[in-house]
């Protein structure tokens, strides 16, 4: 799947600081992000399955977390009404869109509110691994609690692989930090200090918010967007 | 030499059992094709085969095939296909995009790259073919249900298509407006056109087809039984309009003094753009008066807007009548309203999915449940057939019955001859 070779990409991006190279420069890191979504994008629509109606779909999804957004800048500590979009897309429409859906949703959302920063790369794939997982639990299990249930683990993933990216950033924290050229074991163990103190109950509000929101909005969004598919579909006997 | 042909065509609706289409066999050629039947049999489906929305846009599943203007319906992108049919939707707000006339008219040929002197002359052509030259340089958002439906019919003339299809062009004109519509197809090549109202096209029809469940035959049943009148005796004064002046951007209608009373129905006829829809709208409060004053008994006022869609938005046909039924506080049974309008069977069924003619009555069913003290209806009958017609007859007759002031704006000769007991044409700003 292509998806996944694009999310490698990601992969890299996130753990360049954690193979002893150096802090990855800002611009190129936009550059891979963005490069991988329309990469992506452009395979997809040449291979017919990202036609002019998903795409619209992928653009009007994007816009409307845009505005989720403006109106809600900063959430209560993690949560933010963006993912929900994101999960249900994914889990409707499948990986590849969900990815698509979350990192332009991102990209798109910056843009809107100004948040465009050295983090907006490493968003980008974390939002799109959100919609991406979602999608993959779509293809196995496909209900509401299933879908509830990706939204409380990709909510504490989300902020879990994010903070990979800035605590590579924090240096000189004993025991906390970052120390390069320590033993994997002790550097997981920092991380995990780190993620406990800083994190934890920041990502549980986004957890558990996700799972409000799939909950209580979810039949009605999930049933337009399955209407929408259906659409899409068409057998030729 | 036919222009479009299916061949052994079967069509089924995303998630539907019963196909839309079975088995269908035709040959269109040169002249004006008419297709007639009951709402819901099929006309609108066949139609959209024509240019691929049938099955590109809707999805589902289907089986055989077919050609239009040499192109292969199942592998041709819509987008081909829309060079060589042109095709006029039953609602014309969901067609136009532009802001002004002109620019609505020009939209395909600048999708076509057009030179822009060749643009001029064929949006020229096109306005004057449908009598609709004088509104060139209006705004679509000011132009009439009617107007609108030329303003589209000429967007699709002056793309010069091969083939012309048109989907109930003159449900909601006025006779000036739907004889306008009918002239300008007298000059074209090809014409697929499907109606309910036959008066004047029969005549003009080199071929004439009829649709219903899905299988198409020649030929077209007219059968027409006049109904005896029920004589009704009006109460007290139901709505009251003084002095009034209104419109939605300056006064279309002004010094408008009117009174109807409980029981009665009163018919609004007049042109397109005569301010029938302003009339009612003012009626209803949808539209604060720029003068006088609107007086309207206590209770409900059911309003049905001319573009039926824009009101249903719940996920059934059921659950839109109990909405309203709960929300007037009623207690008459959802079952009865939908037997009412014939909607038993559709009851299950997500509004936006049914044909025009079906949403249509789930849209009357949905504002007239719950007795209403005053029901105000534009353009009820667009889209209907005859015998959805006669249940919006037979509704109308109950509501007069229970006391209700009905005031129905209408182009529908017959319903204000089945059922008004007064008529007022509203043009050039008056009502008499």
């Amino acid at each position: 799947m292509i998806v996944a070779l694009a999310s490698l990409a990601g992969v890299a991006l996130f753990l360049w600081p954690y193979l002893g190279l150096g802090p990855f420069p800002a611009a190129p890191a936009l550059a891979v992000a963005g490069g991988a979504v329309v990469l992506l994008a452009a395979i997809e629509a040449a291979a017919r399955r990202l036609d002019t109606r998903l795409l619209a779909l992928l653009a009007a999804l994007a816009a409307v977390d845009a505005a989720l957004r403006l109106v809600l800048v900063t959430g209560i500590g993690g949560f933010s009404p963006i993912f929900f979009l994101i999960l249900c897309a994914g889990f409707v429409f499948g990986p590849t869109f969900g990815f698509l859906t979350g990192a332009t949703a991102l990209l798109v959302s910056a843009l809107a509110t100004g948040g465009v920063g050295p983090w907006l790369p490493y968003q980008m794939f974390g939002a799109g691994w959100v919609g991406m997982f979602a999608g993959l639990v779509g293809l196995r299990w496909h209900s509401l609690p299933a879908l509830a249930v990706a939204g409380l683990l990709s909510g504490f993933a989300f902020g879990l692989v994010l903070d990979l990216w800035d605590w590579s950033y924090l240096r000189g924290a004993p025991g906390a930090g970052f120390t390069p050229g320590l033993p994997p074991a002790a550097v997981i163990a920092a991380f995990g200090r780190f993620y406990l103190v800083t994190s934890a109950l920041y990502d549980a509000f986004r957890a558990f918010g996700n799972v409000l929101m799939v909950l209580l909005l979810g039949p009605p969004v999930l049933a337009a967007m399955q209407r929408l598919k259906a659409r899409f579909t068409l057998v030729v006997e | 030499m036919a222009i479009a042909s299916l061949r052994g065509l079967s069509y089924w609706y995303p998630g539907q059992a019963r196909p839309a289409l079975a088995e269908v066999d035709l040959e269109v050629g040169d002249g004006l094709t008419l297709v007639a039947g009951p709402s819901g049999g099929g006309k609108s489906s066949l139609l959209r085969c024509f240019n691929g929305l049938v099955p590109h846009f809707y999805g589902g599943r289907i089986k055989g095939g077919g050609e239009v203007a040499g192109l292969d319906l199942l592998t041709t992108p819509t987008r081909r296909l829309a060079r060589a049919v042109g095709f006029v939707f039953q609602n014309p707000e969901a067609q136009l995009v532009s802001p002004v006339v002109e620019g609505e008219v020009a939209f395909g040929l600048e999708n076509l790259a057009m030179p822009r002197r060749e643009m001029r002359r064929r949006v020229e052509a096109a306005l004057s073919a449908v009598g609709g030259l004088a509104l060139r340089q209006r705004r679509v958002t000011t132009l009439s249900g009617g107007e609108r439906q030329l303003v589209a019919l000429a967007s699709v003339l002056a793309m010069e298509p091969r083939l012309v299809v048109l989907d109930e062009p003159t449900s909601q004109l006025d006779p000036e407006g739907a004889a306008a519509v009918i002239g300008a197809l007298a000059g074209l090549p090809s014409v697929v056109l499907a109606e309910h109202r036959l008066d004047g096209l029969a005549a003009l029809a080199t071929r004439q087809l009829t649709v219903e469940e899905g299988r198409v035959r020649e030929g077209i049943s007219t059968s027409r039984a006049p109904e005896p009148r029920r004589p009704r005796a009006p109460g007290g004064v139901a709505w009251r309009l003084e002095g009034v002046a209104a419109g939605p951007a300056g006064p279309l209608l002004a010094g408008i003094d009117l009174v109807g009373r409980e029981g009665e129905v009163v018919a609004l006829t007049g042109p397109n753009g005569g301010g029938k829809t302003t009339l009612l709208r003012t009626l209803a409060g949808l539209l604060k008066p720029l003068a006088g004053r609107v007086i309207r008994r206590s209770g409900r006022t059911a309003y049905l807007p001319q573009d039926p869609g824009v009101l249903l938005h719940r996920p059934t046909v059921r659950a839109e009548v109990e909405l309203t039924l709960r929300r007037s506080g009623s207690g008459e049974l959802a079952q009865v309203v939908l037997g009412e309008m014939g909607l038993l069977e559709l009851a299950g069924r997500y509004p936006r999915d049914l044909s025009a003619g079906e949403r249509q009555r789930a849209a009357i069913a949905a504002v007239v449940a719950g007795s209403p003290a005053l029901a105000l209806l534009d353009e009820p009958t667009r889209g209907m057939d005859p015998a959805a017609a006669r249940r919006l007859r037979d509704v109308v007759d109950r509501l007069a019955g229970e006391g209700c002031a009905v005031v129905l704006a209408t182009h529908d000769r017959e319903l204000v001859e089945a059922v008004a007991d007064r008529v007022l044409t509203v043009s050039g700003g008056e009502v008499r």
